[in-house]
């Protein structure tokens, strides 16, 4: 597949920002601290994806105890210190972004909240870049990815129809959801939460191209 | 443990981990075993392991293989998971417990005139053609609401909607369509995915996932 896009959409976290590897980097520090050791590895391989009870509940499985009460709390708190003093870009991302042709059309759809999208890409020096096509899997539509809902609004707001737009996506769930839409998609493993075999998680799940760093996807793409 | 009864638990697992990524419960999905061309000693580990939930493409063949393994196997469900012939009626609603390619209205009709002579009434899944291939049964996606709307005013139970995604193109975008359309006629039941794409199946929200090669085959 050689066309180039007419429209772009982006995740966010692991795409554009290091917070995956930064939140499994607080959730091992977190765990060590309370007595069972994990490494940023262990995090990723075996919580990324999971929410609420069900990542409560991997967890507890895991260290075969229950967490203590304040758990959520103190993962929250960390989140808001996070928004606070901001996240690294992935490797390449904002060069990326700013090297776009001005006139493709492009939008973040992401499961966080607008408000932590555009905190951060203000960090980032992109807020601009991506106007007010900011798109929340939690706020715009009534079901968030795995299904494809969030990109199908994303590609309507940014008026390019889907099957003509291209996402990149980094996580199993979203890349199900990005591949259901319709639109072309891009696997990127470009993440420091990438480990080895992360392309192939990607390619199990049906992409077929994989991007393993926004050079990868400017050839990709014909950018 | 024997080879298909070892990999039934890890396509059990696969099917938990990808209900829970999409917030899903597990206990939602429900494994068919695909067991058309396969001899009741191939069968026999996977009742053995628990399985119970059993798919057929051929009514003779089942007729010919289930009986003996249902008398001896307690709960055991058999779906019917092949284009049905109309004249095949009678012997698959006294076989059947669930009928996955109900794609017309006419087979719907042989379907009830049956079921009400044996007072036998198998599950009905709405076969979808959600590709829109000449070939493949299933009612066109218009007729969706027609069909559903007839099974349910008939005595047979609907169980939901099924597709067969075109051959060599990505299935994701068909599951996510047969969810909207499950969705559009309020219908929570989506039979879909087969040995290569459950785990995607799962994810955009199949109830029933119809697997044969990935539990028979290395």
């Amino acid at each position: 597949m050689t066309v180039r896009p007419r429209g772009l959409i982006f995740d966010f976290d692991g795409v554009l920002l290091e917070s995956e590897y930064e939140g499994n980097r607080h959730l091992a520090q977190l765990l060590t601290e309370l007595g069972h050791d994990h490494s940023v590895a262990e995090t990723n391989r075996h919580y990324t994806g999971l929410s609420g009870p069900d990542f409560v509940a991997a967890i507890e499985r895991r260290i075969g105890t229950k967490l203590p009460f304040d758990f959520h709390d103190r993962v929250r708190a960390r989140s808001r210190v996070l928004l606070r003093d901001g996240i690294a870009a992935v490797a390449g991302a904002v060069e990326f972004v700013r090297s776009l042709p001005r006139d493709l059309p492009r939008a973040v759809a992401s499961s966080s909240s607008t408000q932590w999208i555009r905190g951060h890409l203000e960090h980032l020096g992109l807020a601009e870049d991506f106007g007010d096509h900011l798109y929340s899997g939690r706020e715009h539509v009534d079901r968030g990815k795995p299904q494809p809902d969030i990109y199908l609004h994303a590609a309507k707001e940014i008026g390019v129809p889907i099957a003509d737009s291209a996402i990149l996506e980094d996580s199993v769930v979203g890349a199900t959801g990005a591949l259901a839409s319709g639109a072309r998609v891009i696997g990127l493993a470009a993440g420091a939460h990438c480990s080895d075999g992360h392309d192939r998680l990607l390619q199990d799940v049906g992409v077929r191209e994989i991007a393993y760093t926004f050079d990868d996807v400017r050839r990709l793409l014909e950018l | 443990m024997s080879n298909a009864a070892g990999r039934r638990r890890d396509i059990l697992d696969t099917i938990s981990a990808a209900a829970r990524l999409a917030r899903r419960e597990p206990g939602d999905v429900r494994l068919v075993a695909v067991t058309k061309g396969r001899t009741p000693d191939e069968i026999a580990p996977l009742l053995a392991a628990g399985q119970r939930d059993f798919g057929e493409n051929r009514v003779q063949e089942a007729i010919a293989k289930w009986p003996p393994l249902i008398a001896r196997n307690e709960g055991v469900r058999l779906h019917a998971i092949g284009r049905l012939q109309s004249n095949k009626a009678a012997e698959a609603i006294r076989l059947f417990d669930v009928i996955h390619a109900l794609d017309r209205t006419s087979l719907l009709q042989a379907l009830v005139t049956e079921a009400e002579k044996a007072s036998r009434f198998p599950e009905v899944y709405v076969q979808v053609n959600i590709g829109e291939e000449e070939q493949k049964g299933g009612c066109a996606i218009g007729d969706v609401g027609e069909m559903v709307a007839s099974v349910r005013a008939s005595p047979l139970p609907l169980a939901g909607l099924m597709c067969i995604p075109p051959h060599e193109l990505d299935p994701a975008p068909y599951f996510a369509l047969l969810a909207e359309l499950g969705r559009r006629h309020g219908v929570s039941g989506l039979s879909m995915g087969m040995s290569a794409d459950y785990r995607t199946a799962v994810m955009l929200g199949a109830t029933a996932v119809r697997v044969g090669t990935a539990l028979f085959e290395e």
